[in-house]
This record gives structure tokens, C-alpha cells and sequence, in this order.
């Protein structure tokens, strides 16, 4: 009965969905990005392992926690002396020392034979930069402790150097220049993972020892509003099982050489990866927090033209109601009948919304190759959404209907 | 027990600040299988009548007894169930669903009645049968003549087998030709049976009933036997 009308009024029925149109469409496209990103980012960061734990100066960490920049920047500097003191601690299987992975100034060209890179980030590390988990050898190998300490001029290149400099030959044991400095090339990294599936220069790395980054470049940084920035980062592996008991060290250690006070707070943060998936969900919770308030509005408006739609639909077939009444349609039958025309003509925009949503996500996956998810709940949330809102908004104009006195209404023309 | 039992029917409305006497004490007893027109000058209480004898409205004070039930004082809800039982309507406007086809409109009152489709679907061609549009049941009424527009009420008027038939001015809207053949139809079901009211300000059509009710000023004025 309520399908009839519906299909009578194909115009009406088709503008009063837009609005859920939409509002569905906002959920289901947006939960697809958002969870694909999600878990493209996630699997980022469960690329450094669970037990690995940064300590630099400051990191993302310390920026959501709503600490002024400024101070960060006059926080103490980290040193190569501190990766030594914590490589001493029981509960610390070794140290790697990090030059040039922040924000410090460390964009720098490759050459060999004339060709040239775009500028790139040169790491300094350790020989352990290898083992941490950061990456794996396509070809060649990694520098080790005596060419670290030796300060050789090796390098090992990201995929981006390697496919700039030799298309079609062998790179192992060429001489390249890195920032004019001759350096014998021992090995290349296989491609690195990216948050998004998205080229973030990721590939455009070059890797030297930390020791040859020193006396060559200096202890990268820079200066800022009274303090010297120097971009160091430890990344300390602990013994098997004793990540917390190295997490504790580490700060206590840290503590003393940087002098602190007992009441006075860290200078420094110490990384870890569920650490910074806890940041990670914050963010990703408030994004979906927000999407569910633009959600919600959009299907506000939706509602309201169902609202709209329904009650002009009621003053238009008084009449018909009289007549429905006059022949012995009870008050709930008539209620029924209106919310369930208003609950189907939703369920249909949710269903386009669907349909819409999950077709835009699949058109940004295959356009830009962005990850996508979609989760069956998530189809289920917007049917189950524009249904309700259908039932919410349909419910004054029914109640109305249901009302109506028919003699009143059969007089009504 | 007579069929229908009306005793001291009074209807009153609150117009603004007035209080409008649309029915001062009306008596009626009508049985089975009579045929009765209702006639009077506007104002009369004609439509206030026809509204309480179809137990679309309640009456201020009085009796009515349909079918050895008192409708006098039902709920809504109990009124809509009677009036889908026990009442056949006839509108001078036909009130036909534009959209429906000829079958879904008789079969309106059997939805409410909560009867199968199946069944919905059978008695629908029975009614149609009875007024001879079964050639015509899968047509819209913006396919029908104002005539066969009127059969199709008439029809689904009588497809729940009600106690009784409620004509408001049937053939108000209807051409000579088209007003003739109703009245025979109306006078054939007449003949089989079936109780009829007939709202009416035409002397013609009221002349087919068997007895005319006069009414002015909301009281019977008299009786008229044909």
C-alpha cells in the first residue's frame, strides 16, 4: 500500500532522499578512507616491531600533549655519548644512533657520472640501523662497526637514488658523490612502506655511517628562537622480555645525565610503537568523530526534508485518509502506513548511499591507488541510519495523519 | 430486534462561542432490507445524521444501536472497526484511490478488515461482478467514466458485506443517463437484500426508496411512506 504511493510520486520520493543521499553517502565513502588509511598507517608502524624504543629529543608525542614548540626546541640535545650510556644498561641489547631523520636540515643531493638526484634525506646511523627493523637489503650489504668507526665513505641508497643513478647497471662498488664527497656504494634497500599507499619520499634515502655524517656534515640542526636544535634519535633494542624494565632505565639514565629535578618533567620522549598507535587511534578517533558529527548533520538536513515531504504529503491526501478512515482504517494502521512510506524512502537513499559511498571509495582507490576498507558493519550502519531517520522525522506527519478527524478530512478536497 | 435502533439522537457543536444544535432528539428504527431516503433543506442535519448512522461521529446525547450493538459511546479505534464491518459508503465525489487500479480500490476495505491477498483479490472480482465492471478492473479511475467511477465505489462499498449501504448524494456528480443506471443498480440491490440510505435533495431519486425521512432543523419533520 505504502510502496504504491511511493512509486506514484517517483519525483517527490527522488528529492526527498537526496539529503540521506548524501548523509549515507558522507558515511559509508568516508569510513572506507579513513579505515583504509587507518590500517595502511598501522601497518607503518608495526613495521619498527614491538619492542623498539625511540628516545629523541621530542616527537610527535610531545606536540599532542599541547607542549609549546619553543620549548621543545630548548630542550637538551641528544649525543652519540648518550647512545653509548644507554648501550651500557643491562635491559638494552644494543643502541642506534640517528642523524638527520628529523627536521633538521639534511635534504642533499646524490651524483654519479654527471647525473644528479632531486634532493634527498641522508640518514647517519650505526651498523644496527640494519636490525632495528627499518628495512631490507635488495642488494649488497650494511656498513659495519669497523667501517663505522673508521668513518668510511659508504653508502647504502633507498630505491629512489638507486633507480636515479642506475637504471642499468650495477650499483655495488660505484663511486657516487654524496653533497661532493666521493662514497663507494655497498648496497641497496629494498622499497619502504608509506602511510596511504602515497610516494612521501619514503624511497628518496641515502644511508651513511653516523661517524662519516659528523665529520662531514656536522651534527645536523638548527637554530631557533634561543635554542640549537640537533636532530638525533636513539633507537634503543631491548633484551628479549625486558622492554619495560629498559623502558625504566632508560628514563632514569636519561634523567641524570640531563640533571633533572624530581619534580621536574622529562626533557625527552621515548617512543614506542604502542605509543604511538595509542596518538594514532586518539587521532583517528577524533577524525571519526568528527565525520560522524558532518554525518549526523547531513542526515539532520535529510531528515528534515523527509519531515518537510511527509507533512506536505499528509495536507495533500487528507482527503485520502478520511477515506481510509471511513472504511475502517484504524489510528496505527494510518500511522504505519505513513512511517512506512517515510522508513522505505529512506532505506532506498540508504542503500544509493551506500552504493555511492562505497563507489566513490573504490574510484579513489583505483585512481590514486589510496587504501580502502569496507567493513560490512559500515553498510549496515548507514541502511540502519537512513531506515531510523526515515522512522524519527515520518513520525510527527504520521502521528498527524493518524489524527485526523474524517469527516474533516473527507470534506477536505 | 430491529436492525437499526436510533432513540433521542442529539448532536451538538461548539461553533466559536455558540453552540450549534445540528440534531434535537431523533427517533428511528429501520430493518433489514429496507430502502430509506433522507431529504431535507440545507442545514437540516442531513450530513450530522448520515455521519452518526455511519459511525463516522458519536452522538452528544441518545441511542444507537447497529446490528444489536451500541455504538452510541465507542472508542475510535472500535468505530473504525464497525464502520469497516457493518458500513458500506457511497460518496457523491466517488473518493476512488486516483492511483490504484479499479480491483485495488474494492479491495481497500478487506486491507483493513485483514484479509488475504488471495481472498482480497477474489472477493474484489465478485463486488466488481455485481455492479458488471469485471472488463473494466485494471483500470485507473482516470480511465473510468464518472458512471463507472460510482460502480467501483459501490462496489467496494459492498465487497466486506456490510449491514448497510450509505449513499451521500450518489448521483450528484452523475449525468441523467449515468444517475438512471445507478438507481437501478441501487433499486437491484435493493431487491437482493441489502439496507439502503440515501442521502439525497432530489425527489426523483428519493422516490426510489420505500420511505422518505424528512428532516428540518435537526428533528424528523415526517415520515413519508411510498
Amino acid at each position: 500500500m505504502a510502496l504504491q504511493t511511493l512509486r506514484a510520486n517517483k519525483m517527490r520520493s527522488a528529492l526527498t532522499i537526496v539529503g540521506v543521499v548524501i548523509g549515507i553517502t558522507a558515511i559509508v565513502g568516508m569510513t572506507s578512507l579513513v579505515r583504509g588509511f587507518d590500517r595502511s598507517f598501522k601497518a607503518v608502524v608495526e613495521e619498527t616491531g614491538p619492542n623498539t624504543i625511540y628516545v629523541a629529543k621530542f616527537s610527535g608525542l610531545s606536540f599532542m600533549s599541547g607542549q609549546d614548540f619553543i620549548d621543545l626546541i630548548r630542550r637538551p640535545n641528544l649525543t652519540p655519548n648518550d647512545a653509548r650510556a644507554l648501550e651500557a644498561l643491562d635491559s638494552v641489547r644494543f643502541t642506534d644512533t640517528m642523524l638527520g631523520s628529523g627536521i633538521g636540515d639534511s635534504s642533499r643531493r646524490l651524483s654519479y657520472r654527471g647525473e644528479e638526484t632531486k634532493r634527498l634525506q641522508i640518514l647517519g646511523t650505526s651498523e644496527l640501523f640494519a636490525e632495528v627493523g627499518f628495512l631490507s637489503l635488495e642488494a649488497g650489504r650494511f656498513f659495519t662497526a669497523s667501517e663505522l668507526q673508521h668513518r668510511r665513505a659508504v653508502v647504502v641508497l633507498g630505491q629512489g637514488p638507486f633507480q636515479s643513478l642506475f637504471p642499468f647497471t650495477d650499483p655495488i662498488g660505484k663511486k657516487v658523490r654524496v653533497a661532493g664527497q666521493p662514497y663507494t656504494v655497498i648496497g641497496v634497500m629494498g622499497p619502504r612502506p608509506s602511510p596511504g599507499g602515497f610516494n612521501v619520499g619514503q624511497d628518496d634515502i641515502a644511508v651513511i655511517p653516523y661517524t662519516r655524517y659528523e665529520s662531514q656534515f656536522g651534527v645536523p640542526g638548527f637554530r631557533m628562537a634561543g635554542g640549537a636544535h640537533r636532530d638525533v634519535t636513539l633507537t634503543v633494542m631491548p633484551r628479549d622480555g625486558q622492554r619495560d624494565a629498559a623502558l625504566r632505565e632508560i628514563e632514569e639514565v636519561m634523567r641524570i645525565r640531563h640533571g633533572l629535578r624530581l619534580d621536574e618533567p622529562n626533557d625527552f620522549d621515548l617512543v614506542t610503537q604502542d605509543a604511538m598507535l595509542r596518538l594514532w587511534e586518539r587521532t583517528t578517533q577524533a577524525v571519526f568523530l568528527a565525520l560522524v558529527v558532518i554525518s549526523s548533520i547531513a542526515l539532520l538536513v535529510g531528515g528534515i526534508g523527509v519531515m518537510a515531504i511527509m507533512t506536505m504529503s499528509v495536507t495533500e491526501r487528507t482527503n485520502e485518509i478520511g477515506l481510509r478512515k471511513a472504511l475502517g482504517a484504524k489510528r496505527q494502521e494510518i500511522l504505519w502506513q505513513f512511517l512506512v512510506e517515510a522508513g522505505v524512502l529512506t532505506l532506498v537513499g540508504g542503500i544509493l548511499g551506500v552504493l555511492l559511498g562505497s563507489g566513490t571509495g573504490l574510484l579513489v582507490h583505483f585512481v590514486s591507488g589510496f587504501p580502502i576498507s569496507l567493513p560490512w558493519w559500515s553498510f549496515a550502519l548507514g541502511l540502519g541510519f537512513s531506515a531510523s531517520v526515515g522512522l524519527v522525522f515520518g513520525m510527527a506527519p504520521a502521528i498527524r495523519a493518524s489524527r485526523l478527524d474524517p469527516i474533516e478530512a473527507l470534506r477536505h478536497e | 430486534m430491529s436492525l437499526i435502533e436510533v432513540e433521542a439522537l442529539s448532536k451538538s457543536y461548539q461553533m466559536g462561542v455558540e453552540e450549534v444544535h445540528a440534531l434535537r432528539g431523533v427517533d428511528l428504527t429501520v430493518e433489514k432490507g429496507d430502502y430509506i431516503a433522507i431529504m431535507g433543506p440545507s442545514g437540516s442535519g442531513k450530513s450530522t445524521l448520515l455521519n452518526l448512522l455511519g459511525c463516522l461521529d458519536t452522538p452528544t446525547s441518545g441511542r444507537y444501536v447497529l446490528n444489536s450493538r451500541d455504538v452510541s459511546s465507542m472508542a475510535e479505534d472500535d468505530l473504525a472497526q464497525v464502520r469497516n464491518e457493518e458500513i458500506g459508503f457511497v460518496f457523491q465525489t466517488f473518493n476512488l484511490l486516483a492511483r490504484a487500479t479499479a480491483l485495488q480500490n474494492v479491495e481497500l476495505p478487506l486491507v483493513y478488515a485483514g484479509v488475504g491477498a488471495d481472498e482480497r483479490r477474489v472477493r474484489a472480482r465478485q463486488a466488481l461482478e455485481k455492479v458488471d465492471l469485471l472488463d473494466r478492473i485494471t483500470h485507473c479511475p482516470n480511465e473510468l467514466s464518472g458512471g463507472q467511477r460510482q460502480r467501483v465505489a459501490i462496489a467496494r462499498a459492498l465487497v466486506n458485506d456490510p449491514s448497510i449501504l450509505l449513499a451521500d448524494e450518489p448521483t450528484g456528480n452523475l449525468d441523467s443517463v449515468a444517475g438512471a443506471e445507478l438507481l437501478d443498480l441501487l433499486d437491484s440491490l435493493h431487491k437482493t437484500g441489502h439496507t439502503l440510505f440515501v442521502v439525497t435533495h432530489e425527489r426523483d431519486v428519493a422516490m426510489h426508496a420505500q420511505s422518505i425521512v424528512h428532516l428540518r432543523d435537526g428533528q424528523i419533520e415526517s415520515i413519508e411512506k411510498l
